[in-house]
């Protein structure tokens, strides 16, 4: 080999040597920063990255179902049949979601508020200090959660799971359910990491549902966003804290939908 | 896991990690092979030591890298690399055919069947279901989508492949003597899926020579390669994840934001494909070949010609050599000049795409380069200042960059409804409430326009001052340029814009 082919050779191979040791080893930390790795481990073990999911008490294939033992499986429990002061928050999904919800409150009694904030994650929610100032302001005592669908894409949901754990901690108590994103193209790691890390009864699977879409193809459009909440509402019973879920009458008349607009640019 | 962990850990799991490369090593739809993929650079290190050795001895060196672009092209597009064998094969004949046939008309008749064969080709794969929704839609019919999957970089070949037969008729080379050089040319790994457009009057008599590349090649090649990387999987697969949502969802967005993300794409799709391309000629300058440049500096353009001297230059000459000057090119009055330059953009818009967006962007550039020409004898009276100078620039940008709103929206709705949303919800004030929420963005962007309009001479004196450096600082430079990356990677990286084509 030339020399300088050999000097190119080492310098990439040096390189590579490099990041497979920074890959493998603890986290590198810059003050509070932590540097990122390259994902070696991932790709050359993925029972590795398995192992990591699982010492967070995860187990990504089987989902609930597949990994609870039976005592902590949800069992059927009473309906709470008190007018709730519900709390909707999450990504673009919400808007449609909250026309609908808005109606089944109106229907059952509750008091209902929705965040639709643009293009967020389950990381900016759990970064930021919105969710837990408007549960201060708004002081749900039920809560639905619509976020994951701009996390689809990730190659690795469980990245995400420490963020998920922060904002069930901000919720603390009060019940919940957390709507799983529709997802669009069989991609199903992401319903499975939330499912894994919800509450018993406490998360709706959205993913293997049809949807008609928006052009986008990813937003369901408004009437299959309302034909979700029915599906949703339905379920509602079987979930950790059913609450009253009557379906909406025709003649219920105008709905306020209550729906706090934040833009992306927030982001 | 640490290392500790790992080495207890390896023994147990050899056999997955086997596996798991294993894997990685064969064809994914969904993960075609970039430049910019780590599986790319540990093959390129096993690929280097051989290339070196064999380097020295011509038909090794053809027959390594020849088996080594069929993996690529495998690992890209699965078993389409046989279909680039068979169209090797064709051209390759009908080449030597051309080349004995005594009668202008009988060597025209070869070159037509050849052209004929390789568009039909490109046809079938990339416009088929295109022509079939239209010819529905005229006839009011069910139209079904044929089950297509688009080899990925046939634009790219077939735009090669037609200009190696039309130079082989116009006596401008001889075919190749072996088959094998001609599968080198047209498969050529660093140019195969995404160009630049290489022609082979520029680049068989290269092979032929299979001269060594010096060292200062092979840094500059390194360096040109660094650069890519950071244009391609840094800026513009960062710049992007902004861009996405405001062309996903056009209708929720403020104007600044809307304005944003459009000024976004202008750059994001010149640093994605220019990023592309500096790899690609990187690559083959290590390996001792020269692809020509790809791009100078478009956006300092100052009107459409221009701009397209300097925008995807091996596509633009391949179109004026082998599309504009056939159709007469200015040797046929005004009128035919004007006609000639717009269909020859016609044809450059509907190369990118079988969509309606991909025609309407091609032509409206057709349009606009027959208006510059039509007024430039009174352009040219204008007298030079700085005035001047900056309303051209201004006028050529923001048509360039309205344009890229068609290329890249979902449809005419959506383009027409982000130009609306711009031009109807701006507001100053919005913009230091922009730059606030998103200074990563915004800095990025502002230094990649700073460097953009960076003199020429300065960026070949930064590139000069790489290849002199020691060797350990250009170890530095380069780990921190894939390190950032991996900082500023997303989660999902962007396909690269231009395999689409």
């Amino acid at each position: 080999m030339k020399s300088s082919y050999l000097a190119l050779w080492l310098l990439l191979a040096g390189a590579l040597a490099i990041f497979l040791i920074v890959g493998f080893s603890d986290d590198i930390k810059l003050g509070d920063y932590t540097v990122k790795k390259a994902p070696f481990a991932e790709t050359l073990f993925p029972d590795s990255a398995k192992v990591e999911r699982e010492n967070y008490g995860l187990e990504a294939s089987g989902g609930m179902e597949a990994t609870l033992p039976e005592e902590i499986m949800p069992k059927e429990v009473p309906t709470d049949s008190l007018p709730k002061n519900i709390l909707l928050f999450g990504d673009s999904m919400t808007m449609n979601l909250a026309l609908r919800f808005a109606k089944y409150a109106k229907q059952n009694g509750h008091q209902m508020h929705a965040i639709n904030w643009d293009s967020s994650n389950t990381k900016i929610w759990a970064e930021t200090d919105t969710l837990s100032y408007y549960i201060n302001k708004l002081k749900p005592d039920f809560i639905f959660i619509s976020l994951g669908s701009n996390e689809v894409y990730f190659k690795d949901p469980y990245k995400r799971h420490p963020y998920v754990k922060q904002i069930l901690s901000v919720i603390g108590d009060v019940p919940y359910v957390w709507i799983g994103p529709p997802t669009w193209d069989n991609r199903t790691a992401i319903n499975d990491m939330l499912e894994a890390t919800c509450r018993p009864g406490s998360f709706f699977r959205s993913s293997g549902m049809e949807f008609k879409r928006k052009k986008d193809k990813i937003h369901p459009t408004r009437e299959a966003s309302a034909l979700w909440v029915d599906s949703i509402m339905r379920w509602m019973p079987k979930s950790a804290h059913p609450i009253l879920a009557d379906f909406p009458s025709d003649s219920l008349g105008k709905v306020n939908s209550n729906i706090i607009l934040l833009k992306a640019l927030n982001k | 896991m640490n290392i500790p962990e790992l080495l207890q850990y390896i023994p147990d799991n050899f056999l997955t990690a086997i596996r798991s490369i294993g894997r990685e090593l064969l064809y994914d739809p969904k993960a075609p092979m970039l430049f910019s993929s780590g599986l790319f650079w540990m093959l390129f290190l096993l690929f280097l030591p051989i290339y070196g050795l064999v380097k020295g001895t011509k038909w090794k060196m053809v027959l390594f890298v020849v088996v080594f672009s069929l993996y690529f092209y495998y690992k890209s597009s699965g078993l389409f690399f046989l279909m680039l064998i068979g169209t090797s094969l064709i051209d390759w004949g009908l080449s030597h055919w051309i080349y004995r046939i005594k009668g202008r008309g009988g060597k025209l008749a070869v070159v037509w069947l050849s052209v004929a064969i390789s568009l039909s080709i490109l046809g079938y794969f990339k416009y088929a279901n295109f022509f079939l929704w239209n010819w529905n839609q005229m006839v009011e019919g069910n139209f079904q989508p044929l089950d297509i999957i688009l080899p990925v970089g046939i634009s790219f070949y077939t735009f090669q492949s037609i200009s190696y037969i039309v130079d082989v008729y116009k006596q401008r080379i001889a075919p190749t003597r072996y088959w094998i050089d001609y599968l080198f040319f047209l498969s050529f790994f660093p140019a195969l899926v995404a160009g630049p457009i290489v022609r082979a009057d520029y680049f068989l008599p290269q092979i032929e020579k299979n001269e060594r590349p010096s060292s200062q090649k092979i840094w500059g090649g390194l360096w040109l390669i660094i650069v890519g990387v950071v244009k391609k999987a840094l800026i513009a697969d960062y710049i992007a994840q902004y861009n996405d949502l405001i062309f996903n969802e056009p209708s929720l967005y403020t104007g600044v934001q809307t304005l944003m993300g459009v000024l976004g794409y202008t750059m994001q799709i010149y640093c994605d494909f220019s990023g592309y391309s500096d790899m690609a000629i990187g690559l083959a300058l290590i390996m001792g070949f020269r692809l020509g440049i790809n791009f100078d500096s478009p956006y300092k353009s100052r009107n459409l010609t221009d701009f397209w001297r300097r925008w995807h230059i091996s596509l633009s000459s391949w179109l004026r050599d082998y599309v504009y000057i056939p159709l007469g090119g200015n040797r046929k009055g005004t009128f035919r000049t004007y006609l000639n330059n717009f269909l020859t953009m016609l044809i450059g818009g509907l190369w990118h795409g079988a969509a309606w967006k991909f025609i309407f962007w091609g032509a409206m550039h057709g349009v606009g380069l027959a208006v510059h020409k039509a007024f430039k004898p009174v352009l040219q009276k204008i007298p030079d200042n700085w005035f001047t100078i900056f309303i051209s620039w201004a006028l050529t940008f923001v048509y360039v960059s309205l344009l890229w709103v068609f290329f890249r929206a979902a449809d005419f709705e959506s383009s027409i409804l982000i130009i609306k949303n711009i031009f109807e919800d701006f507001q100053w004030s919005q913009i230091p409430q922009f730059a606030q929420a998103r200074p990563a963005w915004c800095i990025m962007m502002a230094a990649l326009i700073v460097f953009h309009f960076f003199p020429h001479k300065w960026s070949v004196a930064v590139q000069w001052a790489f290849i002199r450096i020691n060797w350990v600082v250009k170890l530095i430079i380069f780990l921190i340029a894939v390190q950032l990356v991996i900082e500023f990677m997303s989660e999902e990286v962007s396909p690269f814009i231009y395999f689409q084509f």
